[in-house]
């Protein structure tokens, strides 16, 4: 491919980054993807405080940097660290170790205490650092970065379907409910309830079956025969060498604190 | 005047019946002339979009034949073949937009016949062009509107340059503009099509005869 329709490509590209024209969206989508899994593993691998909060203050960074939505975004959080809350008031009762506090005769752990505090800093930092760098790659551009980087076509092929059919499907159940609540069908606590929304998930697995036999029908008529071809060429540049170099510096870091024991 | 013109497709004693099912075709034959625009009709469950998909093949044939190009259609491989040139589009366009923006999707044909990406890209575009649909390219098939869905899929399979369009229902969810669009559109194609539509005044615009489903037998009008 010639150089200049590369950069044609690479204009259109950049237009389907609609809303998002952050310094991190301009990074090469392999760069993002490869930097952020090895951030995750050091960052799951790690057990020092210390080394986690860095980690947390990088992805805060990226978070910032990539201009994410900041209502949503925390919004999404939320759902998660209220689940991290639960494990902050329960895992002090389930790890033996120095005594915190006593509850109705049940002990609690500092031992527990830090391991919950530990999963939260792990979890939101990664978590954040895939919502700066990855979730804001288009999914067609996904699967280009994700096949040149010799994962396997069949997964980039269940991952790119999945997220088109989701859609589908939400709009399935949607389509459903609102057709239920159109005939004065309410919530409650009882059986028949529950067996309505019983049949709702079924007819929902049935749904999605006959729709996935008619896409493949209609792949088929458009000469599918088993190969998916991905698109839009990427273009390695020197800024993203830098971009790595910048991250695997600090993935180091966090990796050598932790054996250092705390700054 | 048809008569002098060469058949693509030939249908001959097509009957199906749906496993513990009633007969549902019974002993249909007719074929479809290069250029030709025919209506079918028929009542809901006739079994009219269930014809449709046996003439591709992507339901077995039980009994009857099927001959495109002077070729009798026997196994799979012929029907792959038969393809791509036998362009269907689907009643509900969830089923065939699966690519994650609209122009993947049209490229998809495209690229399955072989050409390269540029080609393809081209290709894509100049229909998307003709179809007033390139202000959409960029977006998630998902996203849109349901006529605007449809003339997408329509693109999807135009692009292969099929020599006969299977339509099943196309005016489906559209309103009256979009509607004279897509007539005007198809009135301007050279490709013999097959339409399935309810909308009678459709028809009457864009098809030069009709066939009738009706109680299992086919009947044929011009
Ligand atoms: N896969 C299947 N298995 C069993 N029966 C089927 C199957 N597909 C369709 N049928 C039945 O075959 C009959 C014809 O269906 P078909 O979809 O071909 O009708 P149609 O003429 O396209 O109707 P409509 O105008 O409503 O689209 C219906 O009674 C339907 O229930
Ligand atoms: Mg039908």
């Amino acid at each position: 491919m010639s150089q200049e329709k590369a950069e044609t490509m690479a204009i259109s590209i950049n237009a389907m980054f609609s809303g998002n024209h952050s310094s991190i969206q301009k990074i090469d989508p392999r760069a993002r993807i490869i930097c952020s899994f090895m951030f995750a593993l050091a960052v799951v691998l790690s057990r020092d405080i210390a080394a986690l909060l860095m980690a947390l203050s990088c992805s805060l960074a990226m978070v910032y940097m990539a201009r994410l939505p900041v209502l949503s975004t925390l919004k999404k959080m939320a759902a998660m660290d209220s689940f991290m809350l639960y494990l902050m008031v329960l895992l002090p009762f389930t790890v033996p170790g120095e005594v915190m506090v006593v509850v109705w005769g049940y002990e609690g752990s500092w031992q527990g205490l830090e391991q919950a505090i530990q999963i939260t800093l792990k979890a939101n930092a990664v978590v954040l650092m895939l919502f700066a760098t990855v979730s804001i790659i288009p999914s067609s551009v996904l699967g280009s970065a994700l096949s040149s980087l010799q994962v396997n076509m069949k997964l980039i092929q269940l991952l790119l379907f999945t997220m088109r059919y989701l859609t589908v499907i939400a709009q399935e159940y949607a389509r459903l409910r609102r057709s239920m609540k159109a005939r004065a069908f309410v919530m409650r606590f009882n059986w028949h309830s529950w067996k309505s929304i019983g049949y709702l998930i079924a007819m929902l697995l049935v749904r999605s079956m006959q729709r996935s036999q008619r896409i493949i029908n209609c792949m088929k008529c458009r000469g599918f025969s088993g190969k998916y071809i991905s698109y839009y060429p990427l273009q390695w540049q020197l800024k993203d060498t830098r971009y790595c170099l910048a991250m695997a510096l600090f993935i180091m870091l966090i990796i050598s604190i932790n054996f250092v024991g705390g700054l | 005047m048809t008569d002098i013109r060469t058949p693509l497709l030939v249908v001959k004693n097509l009957s199906h019946r749906f496993i513990s099912q009633e007969l549902l075709l019974d002993d249909l034959s007719f074929s479809i002339a290069s250029g030709e625009k025919i209506a079918l009709i028929g009542d809901n469950g006739a079994g009219k979009s269930t014809l449709l998909q046996l003439l591709v093949g992507l339901i077995p044939l039980q009994d009857g034949e099927l001959i495109a190009l002077d070729k009798k259609l026997l196994a799979e491989r012929d029907f792959v073949e038969m393809r791509q040139f036998v362009g269907l589009v689907f009643q509900d366009p969830d089923d065939q937009l699966f690519c994650p923006s609209v122009l993947e999707d049209v490229m998809f044909g495209p690229l399955n016949q072989g050409l390269d990406l540029l080609a393809a890209e081209q290709k894509s575009l100049q229909i998307l062009a003709n179809l007033e649909l390139t202000h959409l390219i960029h977006r998630m098939a998902s996203d849109l509107s349901g006529g605007e869905k449809r003339l997408v899929t329509l693109a999807t399979v135009l692009v292969m340059e099929p020599k006969i369009l299977l339509l099943d229902e196309p005016t489906n969810a559209l309103d009256s503009k979009a509607k004279q669009k897509l007539l005007a559109v198809l009135q301007s194609l050279d490709q013999a099509m097959l339409v399935i539509s309810h909308d009678l005044d459709f028809l009457k615009q864009l098809t030069s005869r009709s066939l009738v489903l009706s109680e299992r037998k086919l009947v044929s009008f011009i």
